[in-house]
């Protein structure tokens, strides 16, 4: 059993940037920076030997230098069946990639804070599915860490937004632009329990896209100057595509930008507006406010009934992912949230709230913060009208950003902790996370023709815990086994769906058709389905548990982990 | 060597562009299984550093995702080339057949005509033994012999076969046509005295050949075998004496059988197809002036289908559908559809397949374009493209049907359906969707004439919506996806609302979202009129098709449905 106050790391695992992030003995959370003092690392690796590759700035820089050895933007291929990168002869599944940037940043926390991390929750993209899901836990258990957790990126996003406004009730949406994935998830906060109403998204959507349509448009353009296209070489490609992102980035604070192209002995400069960029990624713009519509139709909500719109992940820099937001929701989004940390920062937090129940800091605040809730709700009570939004931090003088900024904890504000009036404010209340499912799960059957269906149990949008009793009919006479087959996914056929998992119920006496058999499923909040199949008339029973299984095996993950070992990561 | 790896090593080479993998690898065919799969493993991490460059990306992911099963095909590179050679003459040799068929049927064959096949059948990838033995199989089963060796120039004025390009067994009435043809030849030479040799050279060897006794005659003084009385007496009976000239025929106007040209399409050039209306798919209609069999192929099967692929030989009028599959991954190409027929005409419809304002992440809606008609008949050339369309009965049906019964028997389905010969009278039409009520009339269809029935159908009650909370839920069996891509009924969990007042009728727009995401797929619908508890039915919705086909995981597809809602 681990020491309730041993760290839980927070590992925002994402496309093109990771972070990490801890709870300090004072109950604050707070970054840590990686070796080179960076709050980001660039989730790039570069390999330079077969036993040696370097994670991170160094990797970005060898982009260009030697594209073949260099991966970028694996995220986007977790879960993917016969996916593998050939690397000086050997094979990497994106588990493996994905554990070596775990490593680095394992090694990193543990060389800044001066202890060995053992454990760790690791974040997704609420719109990943089961295998996605397994492969960033298997990446985990490759890279050495315990990894305690799997939680979604909109609800770290949002236990870290909503620490300091725990108390009152409010409606959050959480829009998640990141390097390669989009979520959009609307969530309650009542009390000091957070709950997700409803989630939605693309795997395969964001800021690359942008990046992207940039690159597109200025090859294009140099192509019918020169009949040349620098996407034909694998390094001058990564030279523009550099260009681009840098120009992309320019393009948030400026209203111009240029790009240069050089490619074999042709140059050209290409400048880019403000008004062309929006226009070639307008279509990409209308598919997240899309999005965005639908999580709130699902949620039964009205723009105008959110409180707060929380814009997490680097891609939502852009003015036209702010200024969607705005229109939309008719306010600014909320300030003060670094969109790039506040992940991580709430993957510490929940990893203490679930993990560390005793975790000295929880304890010691605990108590305050109920009350502080509980005066509160008093207040609102008395003045229920003009407290809409309440903020419990005390002085509303302040503004919010800094507010916010304390909550996040002192390694960046440090002085303005100190400043802080009532410490307690900033410790940790009993946080209670309510996640929903964003696929559905089902069970497949044979109809009254005996031809196999797909039957949903638990729909999409369902949350967890949460328990799910049906009544199945043998389908033939004399059966002696039952077999449940779980799949994941929408739709009425086999080949539609996935099949996660299998609990076989054997041993059954012959009885004729129609013997019922009972079914129970039941979702917890770490993700983790178990089945339980009963006989009805015998009691004789099977439970199981069905893990997200990432495409390895045990045996390739404990090999991949060796070579993880024998790998040097710098 | 399994059916599923050289399934895949086809498509991936398809994919890139290439005729096989080695080609694609700049590898001579006789390059050894280890040098091509070495050069694979260079290739694939070469790849390694484009899987994220737009423009190589499908590629790239391709080849690292399916290396392992494309490296096992090239353990074997002999039966994998082996596999390439047949897929690719098996998918080419009907069209050569019907071309060899269609220049066999003049009842000649000649070197030029000889090296014109060669040539269509090196360009059809297929190879010389392969056509060769077609080309002699075919010329057996037709009774044409193989080209007469080349003659001399006195030989060729003295021999009447060789004047008129025919065998010795060739039947009276082939020897017609191509006295005929001989004529017109002559006709069109530009020299006046060559012109005048030539016809008098073909109008002697007519007189001769044209009379079976001065033939026999003549093949007995020439030294020939007698042919086979049969092969002789197989054409109609001498329409005219062989003494007299033929009817004089306008240059390049009718010939063969019956009037008018011998192939017709239907149709205006540049039309759109698929945008938001109708399946991405578009009928051609053509005629043939006699019933003639032949094949249809498209040059791109794997993303845009023609059905079915042969003409029905019994039919002079005929619909063929063009669809564009899901498949269709590029953002703009350009593909045709070339029909040949047995007597060797030959058309060709190009059509232009580009997403319209989407990217491909985005897009769920392709459009197809037809660009331009050519016809080319095998002898003459001529084009014909007719505005309008065919006499028939066209019925067009809006949003779709399953099922167009026309008397009971069925038409076909689909948003419009062509019936090229309808019965004249009164007839009774039904058309069938689910989920639309069956649409039911009687029509009057005028003889030798065209018709077109428009019909809208009206989906059935108010499906089942019912007013809960301050939301109309309801559960829609919606056939999103048809045909397209494989069918996939949906029932949806979803809401409709509408901002209305009791007696007032408000029209708006539903949007309905097609998702495909990761392994999941689902149909989503949202309206952007706000909900109203009191809104009690919601009904007549004029709905458009929806076609769609998800490209791609995360594909988004936008489409509008017009709504009216009643209170």
């Amino acid at each position: 059993m681990a020491q309730d106050d041993e760290i839980v790391l927070g590992i925002d695992l994402g496309t093109t940037f990771s972070a990490m992030a801890h709870v300090n003995r004072y109950g604050k959370p707070e970054i840590v920076t990686n070796a080179e003092g960076y709050q980001t690392t660039p989730s790039v690796v570069h390999f330079y030997d077969e036993d040696a590759c370097i994670v991170g700035e160094e990797a970005v820089k060898m982009v260009v230098i030697d594209p073949h050895n260099v991966v970028r933007f694996i995220k986007r291929h977790m879960g993917e069946e016969h996916f593998t990168l050939d690397f000086f002869g050997r094979d990497y599944t994106p588990q493996e990639i994905s554990a070596l940037i775990l490593r680095k940043l394992k090694e990193d926390a543990e060389e800044l804070l001066g202890f060995e991390v053992k454990d760790a929750v690791v974040t997704v993209p609420a719109y990943f599915n089961s295998a996605q899901r397994g492969a960033t836990a298997e990446a985990g258990q490759i890279a050495g860490l315990n990894v305690l957790s799997i939680i979604n990126e909109p609800t770290a996003a949002a236990i870290a937004y909503g620490l300091d406004r725990i108390g009152g009730k409010r409606k959050l949406l959480v829009f998640d632009l990141g390097g390669g994935t989009f979520d959009v998830t609307v969530m309650e906060i009542r009390g000091t329990r957070l709950t997700t109403i409803s989630s939605d998204g693309n795997a395969e959507l964001g800021g690359k896209d942008w990046d992207d349509r940039l690159l597109n448009h200025v090859a294009e353009q140099f192509y019918e100057k020169f009949q040349l296209d620098p996407r034909d070489d694998a390094a001058p490609y990564q030279e523009l595509y550099e260009r681009c992102l840098n120009a992309k980035i320019s393009l948030s604070s400026k209203e111009r930008a240029v790009i240069p192209v050089n490619y074999r002995g042709q140059r050209m400069v290409v400048p880019v507006t403000r008004d062309q960029f929006v226009e070639l990624t307008q279509d990409l713009v209308d598919q997240c406010e899309d999005t965005a519509n639908i999580v709130l139709e699902k949620a039964r909500l009205r723009w105008e009934d959110l409180d707060d719109v929380l814009l997490v992940g680097g891609s939502t820099r852009m003015p036209m992912i702010r200024d969607l937001l705005e229109g939309l929701a008719g306010k600014p989004a909320a300030e003060g949230v670094n969109p790039d940390e506040c992940v991580s920062l709430g993957a510490a937090l929940a990893g203490v709230f679930r993990h560390r129940p005793n975790h000295p800091a929880l304890l010691a605040q605990r108590q305050q913060m109920v009350s502080r809730a509980k005066e509160v709700k008093r207040a609102e009570r008395k003045a229920p009208a003009p407290v809409k939004a309440p903020e419990p931090v005390a002085d509303s003088g302040r503004p919010k950003a800094a507010a916010i900024g304390l909550a996040y904890g002192g390694s960046r504000v440090a002085g303005g902790g100190a400043a802080a009036p009532e410490p307690e404010q900033y410790g940790l209340p009993g946080v209670t996370i309510e996640d929903a499912t964003t696929h559905p799960l089902g069970i497949v059957v044979l109809d009254r023709n005996r031809e196999e269906r797909v039957v949903e149990l638990i729909p999409a949008g369902t949350r967890v815990p949460h328990r799910y009793k049906g009544r199945f009919a043998y389908a033939y006479e004399n059966m002696t086994a039952v077999r449940v087959e779980v799949t994941e996914g929408v739709g009425s056929r086999r080949d539609e769906v996935t099949v996660i998992g299998k609990v076989e119920l054997t041993g059954l006496p012959p009885r004729p058709r129609g013997t019922p058999i009972e079914v129970i499923y039941s979702y917890g909040v770490d993700q983790i389905l178990q089945v339980r199949v009963i006989d009805v008339e015998t009691g004789k029973e099977k439970e199981a548990q069905i893990q997200f299984q990432g495409g390895m095996t045990s045996d390739q993950v404990s090999s991949a982990r060796d070579h993880n070992r024998r790998m040097a990561v710098d | 060597m399994s059916k599923k790896n050289l399934e895949l090593a086809h498509k991936f080479a398809g994919l890139v562009g290439a005729g096989n993998l080695f080609e694609y690898l700049g590898l001579e065919e006789s390059a050894t299984s280890d040098e091509v799969r070495a050069k694979l493993r260079e290739k694939r991490k070469y790849m390694q550093g484009m899987q994220s460059n737009p423009k190589y990306k499908t590629q790239a992911l391709f080849l690292i995702k399916n290396f392992g099963a494309l490296d096992t095909v090239l353990t074997q590179p002999l039966a994998y080339l082996d596999d390439v050679r047949r897929r690719q003459e098996s998918e080419h040799l009907p069209v050569l057949e019907m071309t060899i068929k269609g220049v066999l049927k003049g009842g000649r064959l000649n070197q030029e005509q000889v090296s014109f096949l060669s040539h269509q059948a090196t360009e059809l990838g297929i190879s010389e033994q392969t056509f060769q033995e077609a080309l002699d199989r075919l010329s057996t089963e037709l009774g044409v012999a193989a080209p007469l060796p080349e003659l001399s120039d006195a030989e060729k004025d003295s021999n009447h076969y060789a004047v008129l390009g025919v065998r010795q067994e060739a039947p009276r009435d082939i020897i017609y046509d191509a006295y005929r043809e001989a004529y017109r030849d002559a006709k069109a030479t530009p020299e006046p005295a060559a012109a005048r040799t030539m016809m008098e050279a073909a109008d002697q060897a007519w007189r001769v050949l044209g009379d079976p006794r001065t033939r026999e005659a003549y093949d007995i003084s020439t030294g020939a075998t007698a042919p086979p009385a049969a092969a002789r007496h197989t054409g109609p009976a001498p329409k005219h004496a062989p003494t007299a000239p033929p009817v004089r025929q306008r240059q390049g106007g009718p010939q063969a059988a019956g009037v008018g040209p011998r192939l017709e399409i239907f149709g205006e050039p540049v039309r759109d197809f698929g945008v938001g209306k109708g399946p991405v798919a578009d009928q051609i209609r053509l005629r043939t002036a006699i019933p003639m069999s032949g094949f249809v192929t498209s040059t791109a099967p794997q993303w845009l289908k023609v059905e079915p692929a042969h003409l029905i030989a019994t039919n002079q009028e005929q619909v063929l559908k063009v669809t564009l599959l899901p498949e269709f991954e590029e953002a703009e190409a350009t593909a045709a559809i070339h029909i040949v027929t047995e007597r060797g005409d030959r058309a060709q419809i190009v059509y232009e397949a580009h997403r319209r304002r989407f990217s491909p992440l985005t897009v769920g809606i392709a459009v197809l374009t037809l660009v331009t008609v050519a016809v080319a008949l095998a002898v003459g050339s001529m084009t014909t493209i007719k505005s309008g369309g065919p006499p028939g009965l066209t019925i067009q049906i809006d949003p779709s049907a399953d099922d167009v019964l026309l008397n009971g028997v069925s038409m076909g389905d689909g948003s419009a359906v062509f019936v090229p010969n309808p019965p004249s009278g009164r007839a009774k039409l039904r058309v069938s969707q689910r989920n639309f009520r069956t649409y039911e009339r009687d029509i009057e269809i005028p003889p030798d004439q065209p018709l077109e029935v428009p019909v809208v159908l009206e989906l059935t009650e108010p499906m089942d919506f019912r007013p809960s909370g301050d939301m109309i839920q309801g559960t829609l069996e919606q056939d999103v996806v048809q045909r397209v891509m494989k069918p996939r009924s949906k029932s949806m969990d979803d809401c409709i609302g509408a901002v209305a007042e009791p007696g007032k009728t408000l029209s708006g727009t539903v949007r309905i979202h097609i998702r495909q995401s990761g392994r999941a797929q689902g149909v989503e619908m949202d309206g952007d009129g706000i909900s109203n508890p009191r809104v009690r039915t919601c009904l007549t919705r004029q709905a458009a098709a929806v076609y769609v086909h998800p490209l791609e995981e995360g594909d988004y597809a936008t489409v509008r449905y017009d709504y009216k809602v009643t209170l």
